[in-house]
């Protein structure tokens, strides 16, 4: 909801970003998506996003759950349970030292407003969703659901007042903003995915003036990665030759592994 | 170290669980049914968990030891592996668990006394015959044992059962709770060792070849069985000089004649763990060199596999006597390399691990593969080591 969005978007200074059937800003290096009550839209949303927006390889889902805990209480999601489904997702959590290894339960993605509050898991209406979509792009280390508590045992559902999600919303953010530092500072991913994209470049680049059926491309791809990894650099296209034929350049790449040196 | 800490709820009050769970007081703790929800569970990506594993305690059920291969030996007859661990602490590039493993989350199984009970009675079936048990195949024996204190317990069981014998492979320096008690005449402490260049290059976080073999000195010192795994043997163009060196180092501190076996065998891994390996590490200078595809198996082409394997072997049995050597089959020829070997009884497979593609779950109620499921051979292991 936009009492939700509202918080995030000042903290991360966000704009908005107009696009048909989506509520949706963009900072530097976040992107927040209003995804709207209930799974099946949280989905849409995302699958939405990702249609108009390449390189999103995150997923954060922040917003109010219903548990037997304090009011304005934050947790992590340990556990995302779609209570259709039954099935469950366990995201790799950082390490305590950025995450507080204390504020952490299931998250149970249910699809009416739920009353039955307990202390170890908490409700919402669309966490389990977004992991549905989100695994689809990413891997579980980078699936996460941040949650305040917005109702509980002595304030249900009924009594929940829209004035109060900002304030509670703010509480959310030094999790949300460790988690983005963590996710968009790992070094051993920006290294595998820096590598992958030189290779991905060259190998488009050669494609484009050479064509090279699909299992060529592979193998063009393996050579390439194998190349960089060998000698620490990619083949200069220049010196390749002409890119008149896959097969050539393809034999070429190989012969050059095969003779180069290996000292430890 | 281990921020999150998954427990089985059946393990849970389990006093080796208790134990271990209160070694971690600040980690968070998340209550599981099934180890296999978590480890098996798809969108993992196991570089990114080896960065910060998280820790499984869990209680193994189904079968808990197994037969290894056949052909597999250190010169026994009847031979078995067994796991109480899943996953590594070291992240050698090599290791096949990177390529069987959805997760680079540990995995320990804290009953181990269900483990004990199933090597008796599996050494009790022909209790006039040793039975060999293989621990280390699927983690390294030692490099938790701080934490699982898995050794004591081992070591105290096989003091009682004189018709087993144990193996426990590592590459780790963990060996004070070894030092500290009196050798364990039935058990033998082997390391995978490799030329130092090659050890700094792809064993990561592993110690050096200068602290194992140490520890390999102060072990035999105290009078404990040792055995050397030089496996899996790796290419370069200055292979014959790294491997002279090495087998320099390690027999000129140890007394070769004491030394219970020493085994030999060539980088191989099963081509669907090789395949997932290069997705993973796409920038491994060492999965970039050249390989070939034999009967399910990536390895070296053949003639450099058997190069390789042919000196070191050479090289080996100028140091051992050839009752101490276990080659393992080569890839390229079914067979031993070294023609002369073929007629020594111990013929073999080195090490193994074996567990070709097995992500256990049987506990995760689904039938798991084991490696004679699989019939991929056997990759190049050295888990633990
Ligand atoms: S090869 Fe052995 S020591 Fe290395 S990561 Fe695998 S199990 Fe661990």
């Amino acid at each position: 909801m936009t009492a939700e969005a509202k918080p995030l978007v000042e903290a991360f200074n966000l704009k908005a970003f107009p696009q048909r059937g989506l509520s949706a800003w963009m900072g530097d290096g976040v992107c927040l998506v209003q995804t709207g009550m209930g799974a099946q839209r949280a989905a849409a949303r995302i699958e939405s996003l990702l249609s108009v927006q390449v390189g999103i390889d995150a997923f954060i889902n922040v917003g109010v759950a219903g548990g037997d805990r304090e009011l304005g209480d934050v947790i992590i999601a340990s556990s995302l349970l779609d209570q259709v489904s039954q099935r469950r997702w366990y995201p790799h959590l950082p390490a305590s030292s950025v995450i507080d290894a204390t504020n952490h339960c299931e998250v149970v993605t249910v699809t009416e407003p739920c009353r039955d509050y307990r202390n170890d898991c908490v409700y919402d209406m669309e966490a389990a969703s977004v992991a549905k979509v989100a695994t689809q792009h990413t891997d579980l280390s980078r699936i996460h659901a941040v949650k305040v508590i917005s109702d509980n045992p002595s304030h249900s559902v009924e009594d929940f007042c829209v004035k109060n999600v900002t304030p509670w919303m703010l509480n959310t953010l030094p999790t949300v903003e460790a988690l983005i530092e963590c996710l968009s500072t790992n070094k051993h991913r920006h290294e595998v995915v820096d590598f992958r994209a030189n290779v991905q470049s060259l190998t488009d680049h050669i494609t484009s003036v050479c064509h090279h059926s699909v299992t060529q491309s592979h193998q063009l791809r393996r050579l390439l990665e194998r190349y960089l990894a060998t000698h620490g650099h990619l083949p200069h296209i220049e010196q390749m030759g002409r890119l008149d034929s896959s097969q050539q350049l393809l034999q070429k790449l190989e012969n050059e592994l095969t003779s180069l040196s290996v000292i430890y | 170290m281990i921020s999150t800490l998954y427990i089985e709820r059946d393990i849970e009050s389990h006093p080796r669980a208790q134990a271990i769970i209160a070694r971690f007081p600040k980690s968070r703790r998340i209550s599981i049914d099934r180890y296999g929800d978590v480890f098996n569970q798809t969108a993992q990506d196991f570089r990114q968990q080896k960065q910060q594993p998280a820790l499984i305690l869990a209680k193994k059920h189904g079968r808990r030891v197994l037969p290894t291969p056949p052909g597999y030996h250190i010169g026994g007859e009847r031979n078995f592996y067994f796991s109480h661990m899943l996953n590594c602490v070291y992240d050698c590039r090599y290791c096949f668990l990177q390529g069987m493993y959805r997760s680079g989350n540990y995995v320990v199984f804290a009953n181990f006394d269900d483990f004990f009970d199933d090597i008796k009675s599996t050494a009790n079936e022909k209790p006039e015959e040793p039975s060999w048990f293989f621990s280390g195949y699927d983690c390294d024996s030692l490099a938790l044992n701080p934490i699982t204190e898995f050794t004591d317990d081992v070591l105290d069981h096989f003091n009682t059962l004189p018709n087993a014998y144990l193996e426990l492979r590592t590459k780790s320096t963990q060996i004070r709770s070894l030092l500290k008690r009196e050798p364990v005449p039935n058990a033998v402490v082997a390391y995978s060792l490799s030329p130092e260049s090659v050890a700094a290059k792809h064993e990561h976080k592993a110690p050096t070849l200068k602290k194992r073999i140490q520890a390999l000195q102060d072990l035999q010192n105290a009078g404990w069985s040792v055995g050397l795994r030089f496996d899996p043997i790796l290419f370069s163009d200055n292979y014959q000089s790294l491997y002279t060196e090495l087998f320099e180092q390690t027999f000129n501190a140890l007394d070769a004649d004491a030394i219970h076996s020493v085994s030999l065998g060539p980088f191989r891994l099963p081509k669907p763990f090789y395949k997932r390996m290069i997705r993973l590490y796409p920038d491994s200078s060492l999965l970039a060199q050249p390989m070939q595809t034999k009967t399910a198996m990536v390895s070296y082409p053949s003639n450099i596999e058997q190069d390789l394997l042919g000196f070191c072997e050479t090289e080996l049995l100028k140091r051992i006597n050839k009752n101490q050597y276990f080659p393992c089959v080569s890839i390229s020829n079914p067979v031993n390399p070294v023609e002369e070997h073929k007629s020594t009884s111990k013929l073999a497979l080195t090490p193994v691990s074996a567990l070709a593609g097995t992500v256990d779950n049987s506990d995760a109620r689904k039938q798991e593969p084991t490696l004679h499921d699989l019939a991929l051979g056997q990759p190049s292991r050295e888990p633990s080591t």
